[in-house]
């Protein structure tokens, strides 16, 4: 059971991660934007923040830098649709991390969602910014 | 000579000089005492006339001689040697009668009018031919020595004076103003000198200048003499004066004799020197005491009157030829110089120290086009326009020559200075184009014999007009006045301006031809003119010639984007390096627009030549500031030698081939545009599509996972989440045209890649085809990512086999091949892959499309239309070009160039080929 953070602008999508996370028993709070999140994140003690990257507002790559920089303990999933500004294909984006711990292309499997949550809870401490 | 007493309140000089002029001196009814004369009817010879002093001379009275016969009075021989003059005017018979007693007389007739006229006089003991003929030589042989005009008056003067044996004799030459100045003279010691002395114009007045005109020999024995009258028969007269004009007894006015004995002289003899209508000099014996002047005398000094005149113009003639052969080499160089400039008006003042010395001016101001340029020392500019437009009525189409500017147009004083001497050339062109040329003013003392302000004054008692009494010098300073102009001037003057309009007129014919047969705007040769010179070749023997064909293809964007003086500017140094690259020995032209053409005459040259061209236009062009890269299509056309060959035809389609290229750059460039454009959209879609599948992923999975529903309801999740990853795929598949990853990149051999791939390539292919392959041994090495090739291939193969029905021959090409770019930035070797199907081929609609995602030709349902798509896509990020040559029922070609890998990343635009 973890604490768990979503920071996503998308109302459906904040709700499905919500669903299936919470139906794993883990405690799961919800932010609308960077800034919230942030907020979020600075007053609380969070096991693992998911966030999506291209918002309105504060971008999730914004989000993941400052959060670690209060939480260093926190683990970072990021989630990104592509770049909207742009036709990034899905390989391009693989290529790229965000500064968070793990990436999943949206739209990713629940298999992917549940198996990228174990892995970030049960990893261990962060060496030079690395997960082991 | 009297005027009426009321008129001295007009007693101004020139009324007075009027009246003066109006003097009757050819019917003065007198005669001078040292002679006799008679008059006699032509018809019937009757003696109409006859001088009071008859009796003293012929020995017989006036009154016995009036209206008896002629011959009584001079016996038959004299009438019969006289009568025949009677037929023609002008001339003189003389006649020698001997008379009873010893003395010889002298008779001289002339015809005046109905009237046969005789003056007679003593013969002189001189009238011996011998001594004649010695005196004459004896002057002759002084004057002929004569080697300039003055030295020939001074020669006359001293030779008359020797001959005539009288105190002073004078040379005078008359300006153009009437002026008489004493030029030479022979005078006695004891007595003043006149030389250099002017005399008003006054002093001879026109009368007496006519008559000396037709009677050039005039003489006075004695200004004090008492004119002796004519009697006329009563019966006979009609009326109607003698006119006296040719007799040498003729009274002269006594207003003349006056002057003469104011100016001391007592006896003269006068020689007018003619050109047979004006009296331009006159030689003047002159004695202080009375003297005759003998027949002889007289007879002798007409001689050498008409010597010295013949002379005198055959000088100024050859002086006028002399100082023009001395000018022409200055001509000469005014013409050089005229040839060579640029313009006109350049040319004239390059060459100023000829342009002036030719008319021996010391500024001139030149007027062409409406522009005035100056040169030496001129007056002030609006002062020179002025002068001009004053003497240009007069000028006319010739010129006008004048000394005195300021004076004759008071209101151009300021000019004196520089411009008292004013010459005006216009030239043939309209007319405001003229050359004014200037000499200073030369101020100078002239002495005049006598005040001229004085030369007639008036008695206020009597109303009579006499002559000044002072001859005394009289000095006159002279303003306002330059040197004159001389005839030799004025000729080269003239000679000047046909050499301009000989010169004007081959500027304009070539003016005319450099724009008919040159492009405006670049200087270079125009389709005309290739015309022609193609024409001409195509009658001379020659081997081959070969049209290169250029057309431009960013003029547009350039026009659009910085206006079009900037496309002007790009074609102007399109032109210029066209004509660099083309050389002397091949044509470069503008064919109008975009199109250029270079003729090459020598076909092993031609590919060379190509090069050049290709690479020199590929090198960018800087317009105001901005970079641009430019691409031409080059298309050929080979003319061969004459014979019916259709070098419109063979240049149309040329042009066309090279228009195709041009257009399918154009639409490679569309085509990128469009994909980029395309690419940002559906970065957007993707990014809002993929958040949408998401939650409908997430939830599907979850309830059935969860077994919250079952049965029908669970199936149809299980379609809905099944639906929602192949979504998935499609919009990562058509996400990947446009930035593909950034995928590893290794330098690979070609050849062996695709060897390596061939068996992959046989199987995605159904099994009734067939694979050829064109492989080369060798290729150069290329730097990229290995599945992005076998990607390209499969999709390309895909395409090709549907296009083919599945059925027949596909071809794989792969060689090396030389870049077509130029040296700075590109690589020069690629390896060129080639997929060449003979399936229905695509048209050209069909082309214009072929990149588009979701575009496909193919029945729906059969394929996603992103195979090409996404080959495009890896193709730009392996910095590679992609050209698909098609038609419609003759299969497609795929050709792409990959550039080897000798240093820098080829990043592919602008090279598409």
């Amino acid at each position: 059971m973890a604490l768990i953070l979503i920071i996503e602008d998308v109302p459906a999508v904040l709700f499905s991660l919500k669903i299936v996370l919470e139906g794993l028993g883990h405690k799961v709070t919800g932010a609308r934007n960077g800034e919230q999140g942030l907020t979020l994140i600075k007053g609380n003690s969070f096991d693992l923040v998911i966030t999506d990257i291209w918002m309105p507002g504060i971008k999730g790559t914004e989000v993941i830098r400052e959060g670690r920089a209060h939480a260093p303990r926190t683990r970072f999933l990021a989630i990104t649709g592509g770049d909207p500004n742009c036709g990034e294909s899905r390989d391009a984006l693989r290529g790229q991390d965000f500064g968070a711990d793990q990436m999943l292309l949206k739209p990713f499997e629940k298999e992917q969602l549940i198996s990228a949550v174990s892995q970030l809870l049960n990893a261990g401490e962060r060496v030079d910014g690395l997960v082991s | 000579m009297n005027i009426h007493p009321e008129s001295h309140r007009h007693s101004d000089l020139s009324s007075l000089t009027a009246v003066c002029e109006s003097e009757p001196i050819h019917i003065p009814g007198a005669i001078q005492p040292n002679g006799a004369m008679l008059a006699a009817l032509v018809e019937g010879e009757l003696v109409t006339h006859a001088s009071a002093n008859l009796f003293a001379i012929l020995g017989c009275e006036a009154e016995a001689v009036l209206g008896r016969p002629l011959a009584h009075a001079i016996g038959e021989p004299a009438c019969q040697a006289l009568r025949d003059i009677a037929a023609s005017d002008g001339s003189v018979r003389i006649y020698s009668l001997a008379r009873l007693g010893g003395q010889t007389l002298h008779l001289r007739a002339f015809r005046s009018g109905r009237h046969l006229c005789i003056d007679i006089e003593p013969a002189d003991s001189e009238a011996r031919l011998e001594l004649v003929a010695g005196m004459i030589k004896s002057v002759m042989d002084v004057i002929k020595d004569a080697s300039s005009a003055i030295g020939l008056f001074k020669s006359a003067v001293t030779g008359l004076k020797a001959v005539s044996g009288f105190d002073r004799v004078l040379a005078y030459r008359f300006d153009q103003d009437g002026h008489g100045e004493v030029i030479a003279e022979a005078v006695e010691p004891h007595l003043e000198p006149y030389l250099g002395l002017r005399y008003p114009a006054a002093d001879v007045p026109p009368q007496a200048r006519r008559l000396t005109v037709a009677q050039p020999v005039g003489r006075i024995a004695d200004t004090s003499y008492q004119p002796v009258p004519l009697l006329v028969d009563p019966a006979l007269d009609d009326g109607v004066p003698l006119n006296l004009t040719l007799s040498a007894l003729r009274s002269v006015s006594p207003y003349h004799r006056e002057y003469l004995r104011n100016m001391n002289v007592a006896a003269c003899l006068t020689i007018g020197l003619t050109d047979g209508t004006e009296l331009w000099g006159m030689l003047v014996c002159q004695h202080t005491t009375k003297r005759v002047a003998t027949p002889t005398l007289r007879a002798v000094a007409r001689i050498i009157g008409q010597v010295v005149s013949m002379l005198v113009v055959s000088m100024h003639k050859r002086d006028i030829d002399a100082q023009r052969l001395q000018r022409i080499d200055l001509l000469r160089a005014l013409t050089d110089r005229l040839a060579e400039s640029a313009s006109l008006p350049e040319g004239l003042a390059a060459a100023e120290r000829e342009l002036l010395m030719l008319v021996g001016a010391s500024g001139a101001a030149i007027r062409l086009s409406g522009k005035l340029f100056c040169v030496g020392r001129v007056p002030a500019r609006d002062v020179v326009e002025h002068a001009a437009a004053r003497m240009r009525p007069e000028a006319g189409d010739d010129l006008l020559a004048i000394e005195d500017l300021s004076v004759r147009f008071p209101d151009l004083t300021s000019a004196a200075a520089e411009g008292s001497g004013a010459l005006l050339l216009p030239l043939d062109r309209g007319d405001d184009d003229w050359i004014l040329w200037f000499r200073p003013e030369l101020t100078r003392t002239v002495t005049w014999g006598g005040n001229p302000a004085e030369t007639v004054s008036v008695n206020p008692a009597n109303g009579r007009l006499s002559p000044r009494a002072s001859f005394a010098a009289w000095k006159e300073l002279v303003t306002g006045h330059s040197a004159p102009w001389a005839e030799a001037d004025l000729t080269l003057a003239r000679e000047l301006r046909s050499a301009i309009t000989t010169e004007i007129a081959k500027r304009t014919k070539a003016e005319l031809i450099e724009l008919r047969y040159h492009d405006p705007l670049t200087g270079l040769p125009n389709s005309r003119m290739l015309q022609e010179r193609l024409e001409k070749a195509n009658t001379e023997t020659w081997v081959s010639a070969t049209l290169l064909f250029l057309d431009i293809d960013v003029t547009k964007e350039v026009n659009e984007t910085m206006g079009f003086a900037a496309g002007d500017l790009l074609l102007i140094e399109v032109a210029r390096r066209l004509q660099i690259a083309a050389g002397p020995e091949n044509l470069a032209a503008r064919l109008g627009g975009d199109e250029f053409v270079v003729m090459c005459r020598d076909p092993q040259a031609v590919d060379e030549l190509s090069e050049r061209i290709r690479r020199t236009i590929a090198a960018p062009f800087e317009i105001a500031g901005r970079w641009w890269n430019v691409t031409a299509g080059i298309g050929a056309a080979v003319l061969e030698d004459s014979s019916g060959i259709d070098l419109v035809g063979a240049a149309h389609s040329a042009m066309q081939a090279a228009r195709i290229t041009v257009d399918a750059k154009h639409k490679a460039k569309a085509q990128r545009q469009k994909m980029e454009t395309l690419g940002r959209t559906m970065g957007g879609m993707a990014h809002e599509v993929n958040n949408m599948l998401q939650p409908i992923a997430l939830l599907s999975e979850h309830i059935i996972d969860h077994d919250l529903v079952a049965g029908e309801v669970k199936e149809h999740l299980e379609i809905i989440l099944d639906c929602s990853r192949k979504a998935r795929q499609i919009i990562g598949d058509m996400l990947a045209f446009s930035r593909p990853a950034v995928p590893t990149t290794e330098v690979h051999d070609p050849v062996a890649l695709l060897h390596e791939g061939l068996p992959l390539f046989r199987k995605a292919l159904p099994p009734t085809m067939v694979l050829s392959t064109r492989i080369a041994t060798t290729a150069p090495r290329v730097k990229i990512n290995r599945t992005a090739f076998a990607q390209i291939l499969l999709n390309l193969l895909t395409n090709a086999a549907a296009s083919m029905k599945g059925e027949g021959e596909l071809v794989i090409v792969l060689e090396a091949s030389r870049g077509a770019a130029d040296a700075e930035q590109r690589s020069h070797s690629f390896v060129r892959l080639q997929v060449i199907d003979a399936g229905g081929g695509m048209d050209q609609a069909t082309l214009d499309r072929v990149y588009e995602p979701f575009f496909t030709t193919k029945p729906v349902g059969q394929g996603t239309g992103l195979g090409l798509s996404v080959v495009y896509g890896l193709v730009r990020e392996m910095g590679a070009t992609i050209a698909i040559e098609s038609e419609p029922g003759r299969g497609t070609t795929v050709t792409i160039l990959i550039p080897g890998n000798n240093g820098e990343k080829n990043h592919g635009f602008d090279t598409d080929h």
